[in-house]
């Protein structure tokens, strides 16, 4: 059975449109037009077939990718006061409280049967002696389910999460945690543009408004199972009996964030008045500040890009070279525009990732992920963190990506890109936005290089956990149960 | 005129398996030390093993082929000078009453070693020698060049970058030699060695060609000895044998053993023991041989770089074959091993991902001919290009390792090399294009 899955005579790179009935339209959108979010942390019942019953009412409520593609929804949602959408998504736990027996949830990949606290040492975030994640205070990663929730205003987003929490505990389910993102902005809280490069999945498209890359489009089995991958192959999927349970979904990765908005911009305002003028950097104080922490993001806070616009933000109407951009391209290999660790090139090395652009891209496109995220408490602006206010909560980011191996997709990309010390040739410099504190950041220019010796920590890992986010036809199979 | 040497000490274990079992422990205890969990371990110290790179000890069972054939205790070392000089070193140095450098309670467990142990200099190095197994290839990312200028040139650029952080206020703005003098004076003033270093790559390159010119003429002058067989083994034997050949089968994505999992990710480098059976019959053994040796050749004389077809994170990656050492008349098929040895920057799944994408025809020439690999065409083709199951292949095949030990802890190959190249700029003034990059290297 196994091996008819894996050779599949016919399979293609391509999702066919008629696919999309069978896929949760968190694959195709982020539901940003619902402009709150929130997340149900699950641990499900002892009594499977009750479990069963509440993933029935939960997939009934599932927004498919159909309709998130912008034609009409084949089933008409629950009637409230108001219009939301639902995706869910179970982890292997979840999968066995559910009834699936376990030689289908043995076929699951290995990263995806661990808890992430188990991987917080190759994620690079802080463990004490134990190897245990030490600053986390959100406990998530040994739940059954995760139930995302959308709304289009914030007491409409409550009310969903409070008839979620009693449709939960109706069938014998408890709530771990819940999360509630803030109103949709387009923004991080840094206060970047965030979102602008996204892959695009062959046979899905482009979200409308998206900004293009030069070689987006990535094959469908990158992101969604049962298509070929990037090296021609057809992922290993989960079968249960004759069934390909993974056909038509991905695996989903949420990591919590937290953000020092205050800590951020003072550091970068101090360090614009110590070096404003010095080398490349600019006389202005105040451009300064946004010169250096545009070097370290890549990008202005407009969202243009430093490798396009070394000196000042290029004018936020320049829609094309949001994403329509190159490193080496622009003559960029030594980074003396867009430094080799500035994030979104860590992120993303597009074509300088080594061996010639073409190589560089092919090797780069294994490695995409479809972010899904939302922001998370009430932001400050940078002039207000500037003159030294915090936010009345914690702030920061709700990651969350999509990608068919979260080990060759967001590990890969958290260990070898972002988090790794010597990245493109750099020692003992790690991300300078999301990384440790305590580390290196150069900046390139001639004749000598600006190099901050001892950057604090911006982003602190609060928590995280994999999930996989079936297709309808595994919803349903799982809801059938295995008898 | 320093080389820089492979060598792979292949010995079997005296006694049975709770020998092995004790062995086994003894290691446990300085790998442990070396991980910063214990500090116990006043056995075996390989930071004081003089002139290494790196090294480990591997205990080569047979778990994977049922244990039908006797342990051995591998020993790795990635050396300078030749491995008597090296020998002869090292067994001075163990000798020593303030170095923790106990050889003798790690080979005693082997058969025949010396009573004298490391004291009895010639017979250490006599013991070692015969059970040294010759590299079939061996790569380095930088050959000829000693240890002991690697630590010497990543000082030297430490030196640099605490120099520069401090001085930049006043060096923005000036022309680029007088940043390169005053880095030079700075240097001088601190006691560093700022000459120009002994070049062992080239003699390393040049014995290799002086070596080669006679086989290349052998091999011009007996052509029709040899082609023939090379024709029938291309055109007749392999199409035959890789249509038949049975890989491995997966019914999930790769897993990994959870003992080697732990064991990885601890400092920029990882490394990879990995052992596998040559498919049987004649035919698989001598083309693998042919593949090791190109591969050598180039590694010698190409990829001399840093940079192994593509693939620059790699500091030293050796292949051994263990002959089958069980009496011929014994058996009726014989089981050689290809033994792998790698030393690599950043995680096991980045390293066999850059196989894939970079090199995966020179890999599929080498482990197409050994059992379970991936189907292949024309010996270089698919392969290893199928990702999950040549990674879950390679991790079925993966032993533990250990004891390892790295002599850069914090530093991949790219620095390395740019510590190198930084030292090889400072002696002279570089013209004006090559100042720039050297300037940016900094």
């Amino acid at each position: 059975m196994a091996e008819a899955a894996v050779t599949g005579a016919g399979a293609d790179d391509t999702v066919p449109a008629g696919a999309r009935d069978d896929l949760q339209g968190l694959v195709v959108t982020g539901w940003s037009r619902f402009h709150h979010a929130a997340l149900l942390f699950v641990r499900l019942g002892s009594d499977p077939g009750r479990s069963r019953a509440w993933l029935r009412e939960v997939t009934d409520q599932v927004g498919w990718a159909r309709e998130a593609a912008g034609e009409p929804e084949l089933r008409a949602t629950r009637p409230r006061g108001f219009d939301a959408r639902v995706a869910v998504a179970l982890t292997t736990r979840g999968l066995a409280a559910l009834g699936v027996p376990d030689d289908v949830v043995d076929r699951f990949p290995q990263e995806a049967k661990l808890n992430m606290a188990e991987r917080a040492r190759i994620l690079g975030d802080a463990v004490d002696e134990l190897g245990r994640p030490r600053d986390w205070t959100l406990t998530v990663d040994g739940c059954d389910a995760l139930v995302l929730l959308y709304a289009p205003g914030a007491p409409d987003r409550d009310a969903l999460l409070r008839e979620h929490e009693q449709l939960l505990r109706a069938h014998g389910g408890i709530t771990v945690a819940d999360e509630k993102s803030a109103a949709w902005a387009g923004t991080e809280p840094f206060g970047f543009v965030d979102g602008l490069s996204q892959p695009v999945v062959k046979g899905l498209g482009a979200r409308a408004g998206q900004p293009r890359g030069p070689r987006d489009e990535i094959p469908a089995g990158e992101v969604v199972l049962g298509y070929r991958n990037a090296y021609g192959q057809l992922p290993q999927s989960p079968t249960w009996g004759d069934l390909d349970l993974g056909k038509h979904g991905s695996y989903l990765v949420f990591r919590k964030l937290e953000q020092d908005v205050t800590g951020f911009w003072r550091y970068f305002a101090n360090l614009g008045r110590t070096l404003a003028g010095q080398g490349p950097v600019p006389a202005d104080p105040a451009l300064a500040t946004e010169w250096l922490a545009a070097r370290a993001m890549g990008r202005w806070r407009n969202g243009t890009p430093v490798v396009v616009y070394p000196d000042a933000p290029g004018p936020a109407d320049d829609r094309a070279s949001l994403n329509q951009f190159e490193y080496l391209a622009h003559g960029d290999a030594d980074g003396l525009r867009c430094p080799i660790g500035a994030h979104i090139r860590r992120a993303n090395p597009r074509d300088a990732r080594g061996g010639g652009a073409d190589e560089s891209w092919q090797v780069v496109n294994r490695h995409r992920l479809l972010r899904r995220g939302r922001a998370f408490g009430e932001a400050i602006s940078p002039e207000q963190a500037m003159a030294g206010a915090t936010p009345r909560e914690p702030v920061g980011l709700l990651f969350l990506s999509l990608q068919a191996s979260i080990a060759r997709g967001f590990e890969f990309v958290q260990q070898i890109w972002n988090g790794n010390p010597g990245f493109g040739g750099l020692h003992r410099e790690p991300d300078p936005i999301t990384g440790p504190g305590g580390c290196a950041f150069t900046i390139p220019a001639d004749p000598v290089r600006l190099r901050l010796p001892d950057l604090p920590r911006f982003v602190t890992p609060r928590g995280g956990a994999y999930f996989f986010l079936p297709s309808r036809t595994a919803l349903e199979r799982i809801i059938a149960g295995p008898d | 005129m320093i080389a820089t040497e492979a060598l792979t000490v292949v010995a079997p274990i005296a006694g049975g398996a709770d020998e092995v079992a004790r062995l086994r422990d003894r290691l446990r205890t300085i790998q442990d030390d070396l991980l910063g969990k214990r500090g116990t371990n006043q056995v075996f110290l390989p930071a004081q093993l003089p002139d290494t790179h790196f090294m480990r000890l591997v205990i080569v069972d047979d778990t994977h082929g049922g244990g039908e054939l006797a342990p051995l205790l591998a020993w790795e070392s990635n050396h300078d000078g030749t491995t008597d000089d090296y020998l002869r070193k090292v067994a001075r140095e163990a000798a020593r009453p303030d170095r923790c450098l106990d050889l003798d309670a790690v080979f005693g467990a082997c058969a025949g070693y010396p009573t004298g142990g490391v004291r009895d200099v010639d017979g250490f190095v006599a013991w070692m020698r015969r059970h040294a197994v010759r590299a079939e290839a061996f790569y380095c990312a930088y050959p000829g060049v000693t240890k002991q200028r690697v630590d010497h040139d990543r000082r030297l650029h430490d030196e640099i970058r605490t120099f520069l952080d401090a001085e930049r206020p006043r060096l923005v703005g000036a022309a680029g030699v007088v940043v390169h003098d005053r880095v030079v004076e700075h240097l001088r003033g601190r006691g560093l060695d700022v000459s120009r270093p002994v070049d062992g790559a080239g003699a390393r390159w040049w014995r290799t060609v002086l070596r080669l010119i006679p086989i290349a003429v052998a091999l011009l002058l007996t052509w029709p000895l040899w082609l023939p067989i090379v024709a029938y083994l291309w055109f007749w034997k392999l199409p035959r044998l890789e249509a038949t050949d049975k890989p491995a089968t997966y019914h999930r994505p790769v897993h990994g053993a959870p003992d080697l999992i732990a064991a990885e990710d601890h400092i920029v480098q990882n490394q990879l023991t990995h052992l596998v059976d040559i498919k049987p019959g004649w035919a698989r053994y001598v083309i693998l041989r042919l593949v090791l040796c190109g591969i050598d050749t180039l590694a010698r004389l190409y990829f001399v770089h840093g940079n192994l077809g593509g693939i620059t994170s790699i500091h030293f990656a050796r292949w051994v074959i263990i002959e089958d050492r069980r009496p011929r008349r014994d058996v009726r098929v014989r089981r050689h091993r290809l033994l792998f040895f790698s030393n690599y920057d950043f995680s096991w799944d980045s390293y066999l991902g850059e196989f894939v994408d970079r090199a995966a025809r020179g890999l599929t020439a080498v482990w197409s001919n050994t059992v379970g690999f991936p189907r292949t065409r024309k010996l270089l083709e698919d392969g290893a290009r199928d990702e999950e199951r040549f990674k879950q292949w390679a991790r079925d095949q993966q032993l533990r390792t250990d004891v390892w030990w790295s002599g850069v802890a914090d530093a991949t190959v790219d620095n390395v090399r740019a510590a190198l190249a930084i030292r090889d700029g400072l002696a002279t003034r570089p013209d004006y294009e090559e100042l720039t990059r050297w300037l940016r290297r900094l």
